[in-house]
């Protein structure tokens, strides 16, 4: 039906006298939607990735396709357009050939020269632009990768605390090895199901002594100290040795924040600061699935806001409102549990994520923050049998 | 029966530079690093599976000091098959140097001691430095205290580590002595 409908109209377009211009567009389009095609096939046989049709019209990969199909047509264009109609316009001339058979006259010879010199230069210049725009719309494959390391607990508190009277304490010192411990298996589990992105995890315990007097006294008077704190080590680290990879802060205690009160976990730039506190202390159920998927959350934060210009909190969000996406500010444990429990990006992260670092990025940082892989029954018995942990739901 | 004579001397030779290699290498004597490991696991008895020990070189002890202000005390501390971690505590857990009938407290943490020397170090050795918060089973580590140089006068004699998680400190006593004495009729020396 369609295919005989398809065959009337093209019937039709032949007896009009537009066909001779509307052919090559028309061969140019079914091209182009044909290539279209089969890279949105290549991404999913490559990276196992089924994007929904406005995600992939929104894509890189659509752009990038577009660019070096416009720029084969271009060039192809340029080598040929008008020779084939001005050798059928003008044949040769009887004795206009010169002394060697078949070789133009020379003047004739140099206006040849020229304009294929013209249609070189324009078909490189062509290419060059195509190769810029490829290069400018290619997502960064490399990210770095993200270190992991655990305050000693207590370094954050307001005051030292009164060790014989505070019997919770050792509990809660117990339960922060343990979840450490747990987080240590988590961060290889996750390095060993993906190829994204490395987590390194740092053994010795982060002390506030580890930065400068200086700098420890200004944290102290900081709004937030943790990420005050996290941030100097930071910067002395890449001052030390020259480079340093972007950081994530694990403590126990509460990030501060005074009056605007810092919830779960800051950001800023290449450091992160994630407190167990909010989440009811590292004894409480749900502990380990809230720091796995709070690492998550900073590692792709992090890596965005390195290649991809993200701004933390997003633009526009009506305060209070959310919806359970992985960048909303949830301003409560209930809100942070019901995140948890169905991590998920919004559909503009997905578009920036796969923009910006490519499908198989995507597809990690989406199955990762879901935690699937945590609940899946290999982890969930290794986390019961060794470490002696159910995980919510369970 | 000539072929007897050359393996023979062939073997006497390898023999003589066998038996001089052995004597150029031992030095004719004893090693001239006198050192002393005072640990509590001496006679096997450990607290809780946890053995603490300090090697001192007496060479070294003598001429090497950090920042010209405290002697560095390296404690290895081993665990042997335990249900849990064996948690460490820095406010809580203590080690005291008995020294020329003195006993000396010594300190986990060089930022509280001298901050000015602890920023000036390199961030790999603050790392190093770092006590720990807890010791796996099965597994070992170093922890290192410093204790003022002016307050260790005369021969160290023993530590006591108070470990805040264990239930009695651990006395580390020089093994040596302790090993000869164990023996039945021996001397220390």
């Amino acid at each position: 039906m369609i295919g005989e409908l398809w065959r009337a109209l093209l019937d039709y377009l032949k007896r009009t006298p537009y066909w001779p211009v509307l052919e090559p567009l028309l061969l140019v389009g079914f091209l182009y939607i044909g290539v279209c095609i089969v890279s949105y096939q290549y991404l999913q046989w490559r990276y196992q990735v089924t994007l929904d049709l406005p995600l992939f019209l929104q894509s890189y990969l659509l752009r990038q396709v577009s660019v070096g199909f416009a720029a084969v047509v271009g060039v192809y264009t340029a080598l040929t357009a008008g020779r084939v109609v001005r050798a059928r316009a003008q044949p040769p001339a009887p004795g206009a050939t010169s002394a060697v058979q078949g070789t133009p006259p020379l003047g004739r010879g140099r206006r040849l020269e020229s304009d294929w010199a013209g249609r070189i230069g324009l078909a490189l210049l062509i290419g060059a632009m195509a190769l810029y725009l490829l290069q400018v719309w290619t997502p960064e494959f490399k990210v770095s990768p993200i270190r992991v390391r655990f305050a000693a607990f207590g370094t954050f508190a307001a005051a030292a605390p009164h060790t014989d009277q505070d019997r919770g304490r050792e509990k809660a010192t117990a339960d922060y090895q343990r979840l450490r411990a747990i987080t240590q298996y988590l961060l290889f589990e996750i390095n060993h199901r993906q190829r994204a992105w490395q987590l390194e995890f740092e053994t010795p315990p982060f002390r506030s002594d580890l930065v400068s007097r200086a700098d420890e006294d200004r944290c102290a008077e900081d709004d937030t100290p943790p990420l005050c704190i996290a941030e100097a080590f930071h910067t002395s680290m890449i001052k030390a040795q020259g480079a340093h990879p972007p950081f994530v802060l694990i403590t126990a205690e509460p990030l501060g924040g005074g009056g605007t009160r810092a919830w779960f976990w800051l950001n800023r730039g290449p450091v992160s600061v994630v407190t167990t506190s909010d989440w009811g202390g590292p004894g409480s159920a749900g502990s380990i699935e809230y720091l796995a998927y709070a690492l998550v959350v900073q590692s792709v934060m992090i890596h965005m806001q390195a290649h991809c210009g993200f701004a933390q909190p997003p633009a526009g969000t009506p305060e209070g409102v959310v919806v359970g996406n992985v960048f909303d500010l949830q301003p409560g444990i209930d809100a942070m549990r019901a995140a948890v429990l169905t991590g998920h990006f919004s559909r503009d992260d997905e578009r920036r994520l796969l923009n910006c670092f490519g499908p198989e990025y995507m597809r990690t940082a989406v199955g990762l923050s879901g935690l699937g892989w945590l609940r899946s029954g290999p982890v969930r018995d290794i986390l019961r049998k060794v470490y002696g942990v159910e995980l919510l739901g369970s | 029966m000539q072929s007897r004579e050359t393996i023979m001397r062939i073997s006497a030779g390898i023999a003589i530079g066998v038996v001089a290699t052995v004597a150029l290498a031992a030095g004719g004597g004893t090693l001239n690093d006198p050192q002393e490991t005072y640990t509590n696991g001496w006679n096997g008895v450990t607290n809780e599976g946890v053995i603490a020990s300090v090697t001192v070189h007496f060479v070294s002890y003598e001429l090497n000091s950090v920042g010209g202000k405290y002697r560095l005390i390296p404690v290895l501390l081993r665990a042997g098959a335990r249900p849990a971690p064996l948690a460490l505590a820095l406010e809580q857990d203590r080690l005291v140097v008995r020294c020329g009938g003195k006993t000396i407290a010594a300190s986990f943490q060089l930022s509280a001691l001298d901050r000015t020397l602890w920023d000036s170090l390199s961030p790999d050795t603050k790392k190093r430095l770092t006590y720990p918060e807890q010791l796996s089973p099965d597994s070992a580590m170093m922890v290192y205290a410093f204790v003022p140089l002016g307050d260790m006068k005369g021969q160290i004699e023993g530590f006591e580590y108070t470990i805040k998680s264990l239930p009695a400190p651990l006395l580390l006593q020089p093994e040596r002595k302790k090993k000869a004495a164990a023996l039945p009729g021996g001397t220390s020396g």
